[in-house]
């Protein structure tokens, strides 16, 4: 099992997962969001796993859903019965928010991400699920086009949005496909700290040595203990709801075919996002 | 050295609505003992069961606030009983921190911080408890060392850091043992900094603000604001202080806090800060 545009490596406490196709700019499919959730599940079974680490490659961090991906609905809509059809439609699109949005929340490890660039969409989501994000630069944004695309916050972005940033920005960004730049990542503190570097695999590798440096001494359990003591408070209880509630509010979208539509215009160039 | 009571430490006083707290050994840093934070949640008690009070204002002496769990008192505690682990450590962590964490979540008066300074541990656990804290200058900070001193979130800090400062922060900074600044403080925790040099003339300038600002309100309204504010937040609070509790039980029954509190004691490893 794999994926060629994700990797992983185990570097002492750090299971480090890399996007590693920086000429599509790091997007992914379905297929590799399923991957990714295989590899926390490895990561998390671990035991001598502290911390589960994203990097990417090249300029984004992540470009978000691979429009190449589309095809599979096209294979979707080849099923003649229509019940066999609802049910395959379901299983590809409740996947990320029940299977991937679930295995983020029940992880155990810390959760931190070296945001090297911009993150659309599934890739956006993924930076507002890790519990530490460092930057390498201040041009680095995250853009959740949603509603430009004509589906609903997924992977659990309707809660960590609000709850990171506020109902009032959250709602103004989700609703208007509008990016949310570095100033307000780093004024609302989802950005910890920023590298202020140019390379990308010069950044990743100075992150991971100060990681080393700062986990020096601490007791290993401890880090597992804190985590699982903040999660059971209400954010976890949050993420749990969001996954019913964002697959049963996204699927009447899927169904009625529009996001489809909007990414086949996307792929085709006919459609941008905002920025 | 003469053993001070808990009583010599913090003392107390009512002012008309305001019932004052103040942490009163300095020279110690203002290091609490198990007994102190008993007592200091005995006072909160004393303080909900007068009908007169309606604000409950936490002050201290000195540089520090409080600069936490007193080490020479877990370790003589560790070393001077002969009860077995799980009833030395129900008594002298879970009981006691449970106990005092529920006394602030459930205190039904306006909690105010005077945070003259520094504050470490479960001592800074409650200035994240509290309502409303006042900074006397930009160079006080909170630290929680608990994943260095072999320890989970306690005092309610994995509610009450997430929800009023930021997760990613909280995380950060729990994590790595790292000091939360006044920079990260302000507009979260502190609302305001008074920027003033001497801890006393500090705690006057609060306290004198306080009068001024109540004169013509409504008291009642004031904590009937904060039953409705602090509902859900309280809820939180008291759910997850007996999971934080017993999830550190395990850490003390193992052993690890007592031999890294010893090597406080003994100057064998130091906070980061």
């Amino acid at each position: 099992m794999g994926s060629p545009r994700v990797s992983y490596r185990i570097e002492g406490a750090f299971f480090i997962i890399s996007f590693t196709d920086p000429r599509y700019l790091n997007s992914l499919s379905f297929d590799d969001f399923i991957y990714i959730s295989e590899l926390l599940e490895k990561a998390d079974k671990d035991d001598s796993i502290l911390y589960t680490v994203f990097q990417s490659s090249g300029k984004f961090f992540s470009a978000g859903f691979k429009f190449d991906s589309i095809a599979e609905f096209g294979e979707i809509k080849k099923e003649k019965n229509p019940l066999r059809q609802l049910s395959l439609l379901f299983g590809t699109i409740s996947s990320q928010n029940v299977l991937v949005a679930d295995r983020f929340l029940k992880h155990r490890k810390i959760l931190i991400c070296c945001l090297n660039g911009p993150a659309i969409g599934l890739g956006a989501a993924l930076v507002m699920l890790c519990d530490i994000v460092y930057s390498m630069t201040d041009s680095v944004y995250l853009l959740f086009p949603f509603s430009n695309l004509a589906f609903v916050t997924e992977l659990s972005s309707s809660i960590t949005v609000a709850r990171k940033l506020g109902h009032s920005c959250a709602n103004e960004h989700l609703m208007f496909s509008t990016p949310i730049t570095y100033n307000e990542l780093f004024d609302k503190k989802v950005i910890v700290r920023n590298y202020k570097m140019d390379d990308t695999d010069e950044f990743n590798k100075k992150v991971i040595a100060d990681l080393q440096k700062q986990a020096k001494q601490l007791h290993p359990d401890s880090i597992i203990g804190i985590k699982n003591t903040i999660m059971t408070g209400e954010y976890g209880r949050l993420l749990k709801l969001s996954q019913a509630n964002e697959s049963t509010t996204t699927f009447p979208f899927w169904v009625d075919g529009h996001p489809q539509k909007r990414f086949q215009q996307m792929k085709n160039k006919e459609r941008r996002h905002k920025l | 050295m003469v053993e001070l009571k808990s009583e010599d430490k913090i003392k107390y006083t009512i002012n008309g609505p305001f019932f004052v707290i103040k942490l009163d050994n300095p020279k110690n840093l203002n290091a609490m003992t198990r007994e102190d934070y008993l007592y200091l949640g005995q006072l909160l008690e004393k303080s909900e069961n007068n009908p007169d009070v309606y604000f409950t204002v936490l002050t201290s002496t000195g540089r520090f606030f409080s600069s936490g769990a007193d080490f020479a008192n877990i370790t003589a505690k560790n070393e001077n009983s002969n009860d077995p682990e799980l009833t030395k450590w129900l008594s002298n962590f879970v009981a006691t921190n449970l106990y005092v964490t529920d006394m602030f979540a459930r205190h039904s008066k306006v909690l105010i911080c005077c945070l003259n300074g520094p504050s470490i541990g479960m001592s800074a656990a409650i200035v994240a408890l509290c309502d409303i804290v006042y900074s006397k200058n930009d160079l006080v900070y909170l630290l929680f060392p608990f994943a260095s001193l072999g320890l989970i979130t306690e005092g309610a800090t994995s509610v009450t850091l997430p929800r009023k400062i930021n997760d990613n922060v909280a995380y950060e900074k729990l994590i790595f043992s790292q000091p939360f600044k006044y920079d990260v403080l302000k507009g979260n925790i502190i609302v305001k900094n008074y920027k003033i040099e001497d801890t006393d003339e500090f705690n006057s300038a609060v306290l004198k603000d306080l009068s001024e600002k109540i004169k013509y309100l409504h008291l009642p309204s004031c904590l009937g604001m904060k039953n409705l504010i602090h509902s859900s937040l309280r809820d939180e609070i008291i759910r997850v202080n007996s999971i934080e509790v017993n999830d550190a039980l395990k850490f003390w029954l193992q052993g690890e806090p007592q031999r890294r509190f010893k090597q406080l004691l003994l100057k064998e490893r130091s906070h980061k800060l």
